[in-house]
């Protein structure tokens, strides 16, 4: 690893134009972004950058590192198997909603369970907006789709709540109408040894509801560390993240105060503690040997 | 690559010898130079068809891997030309592969008039045929390619340049490899496809049968040509 010294956050602008619609809240997030990786000062060939597939999902595209858009819903199985492969590297993981909880949901409590030092931002726009507006997992019962023309019948997946559930040790929320925070709250995910999620409520300005854009986040937000909130408590994160489709809550709802170790700091101390004994690669098939070691 | 394997083979029990795993030859890729990441392009046109592959920590090294068409530089992109520019790339990088005839048994006489080809666990079932059908008096050969795409046009043009009736004998409800031949092969008419789904194996009994009923069509019609030639 190499520290790079102060980067800038143009740093880590690619060569590549968005193609967004105007307005999008994903361009907040990519600003976000680089101001946090500037802030983390890693250098950009340092970096993995894994994606699922969605409008979202083209952030990689746009961030100078190594990036790596892959199919749908199965960004948080291949961070995972980079981040085993290379420890050094810093990876961040990202999509959309329907990426991440949907077509990706059952891999989300696993890659939770196992801990990897992996930063998770979900761009949360409650829609599907690169197929022209369908329903997603975060979309509001009683919404009125280009597939539900007469108001969606399903209770929304809740992600803030869903991941603090599966014991997730750092969650946060922001939005792109609060830059400074949503910078703030990403370089604490990368800083934080562990499984970071954060949750940020990016308008789809095409298809998304008027009432869930930038402008009304701007007048409803709140944000937690002015409520009083300890981000130590996790039952009053709890309870804080049930508000998730009814209020606007930013900032870090969760941090585990003691992190535990993460999944490749165990793969590494296990690969140590059977070094000593471990056969050449040459001689591995002794241990399938009757009577040598392994099976008997 | 892709390798296909059978269930057959893949839930068995077999004593073999130990293998040497040390005896293995890793191939890697082929690295940037610090002269071609100055500038780097992760998918340049290459005449090979193969670029440079960086690796995460290369300095200059940095792209985007999608699985949608994209530029030299990984950028996505809708040119209709780029896409030709790189389908031609990635077919031009099999290419060498049809060439490998390390990856090709041929089994009998090269100028016998009935050829087999099978593939997988079948080709063992092909093998003793071809014994058994030799050990009758019939002139049969064996193609056991391991290579099933791209199909080595030259290899089997060369096989079937003699044969006249023959088998692609293969477990696959469709005969998927008797099809994928005629795409790009000349295969004579006279060869035909023994194809059966999965959980029935095809036997040496069966392939035998056959063989001997192409034997005794090719005798017949040969009988029919000295006929009219007679005539």
């Amino acid at each position: 690893m190499t520290t790079a010294g102060v980067l800038e956050p143009k740093t880590f602008r690619s060569e590549l134009k968005p193609i967004w619609c105007p307005g999008c809240g994903d361009f907040g997030v990519l600003q976000a972004v680089y101001r946090a990786l500037a802030a983390v000062g890693r250098p950009p060939h340092e970096i993995a950058f894994v994606s699922g597939i969605g409008c979202s999902s083209r952030i990689p595209g746009y961030t100078t590192a190594y990036g790596f858009n892959t199919v749908h819903g199965r960004a948080l199985p291949i961070a995972q198997g980079i981040k085993i492969a290379r420890p050094d590297l810093l990876v961040l993981v990202a999509g959309g909603d329907g990426d991440g909880f949907s077509i990706g949901g059952g891999h989300v409590a696993h890659a939770i369970r196992r801990n990897l030092d992996l930063t998770y931002i979900v761009m949360d726009n409650q829609i599907y907006g690169l197929t022209k507006g369908q329903l997603s997992p975060t979309s509001p019962r009683g919404v009125k789709t280009a597939s539900s023309n007469f108001g969606s019948l399903e209770a929304p997946v809740n992600p803030l709540l869903y991941v603090l559930a599966y014991g997730a040790p750092y969650v946060a929320q922001g939005t792109p109408a609060d830059m400074a925070g949503l910078a703030a709250v990403i370089e604490e995910g990368i800083r934080y040894p562990g499984f970071a999620f954060i949750n940020v409520q990016s308008p789809c300005v095409t298809f998304g509801r008027p009432e869930a854009q930038l402008r009304m986040h701007k007048e409803h937000m709140k944000g937690l560390a002015g409520l009083g909130h300890d981000p130590a408590d996790r039952i009053a994160a709890l309870t804080l993240a049930q508000s998730y489709g009814h209020e606007l809550h930013t900032g870090v709802f969760y941090r585990a105060p003691e992190p535990a170790p993460s999944y490749e700091q165990l793969v590494r101390e296990r690969q140590e503690t059977l070094a000593p004994g471990a056969l050449p690669p040459g001689r591995i098939l002794e241990l399938f040997s009757p009577g040598k070691r392994g099976i008997h | 690559v892709v390798v296909l394997s059978d269930q057959e083979i893949a839930q068995r029990k077999e004593t073999v010898d130990p293998i040497d795993t040390a005896a293995f030859t890793v191939a890697e890729r082929r690295l940037p130079t610090e002269q071609e990441l100055a500038s780097y392009a992760r998918f340049r046109l290459t005449d090979s068809g193969v670029s440079p592959l960086s690796h995460p920590g290369m300095p200059g090294g940095a792209y985007l891997a999608a699985g949608i068409e994209h530029n030299e530089k990984g950028a996505p992109t809708a040119s209709g030309e780029v896409h030709a520019r790189m389908n031609e790339k990635r077919i031009r990088k099999l290419a060498p592969l049809t060439r490998r005839r390390d990856l090709f048994e041929t089994i009998g006489p090269a100028r016998a008039p009935i050829g087999l080809v099978a593939w997988g666990s079948v080709a063992g079932a092909a093998r003793e045929a071809l014994a058994l059908a030799t050990r009758d008096g019939l002139e049969v050969k064996l193609l056991v390619p391991r290579l099933l795409y791209p199909v080595a046009e030259e290899i089997y043009g060369e096989f079937f340049a003699s044969v006249e009736r023959g088998l692609v004998v293969e477990q696959s409800h469709q005969g998927q490899l008797y099809r994928v031949l005629h795409m790009f092969v000349e295969v004579p008419k006279g060869v035909e496809a023994l194809a059966r789904s999965g959980a029935n194996p095809i036997t040496p009994a069966d392939v035998l049968r056959r063989l001997h009923e192409l034997a005794l069509g090719l005798q017949q019609r040969r009988a029919g040509e000295r006929e009219a030639t007679l005539d």
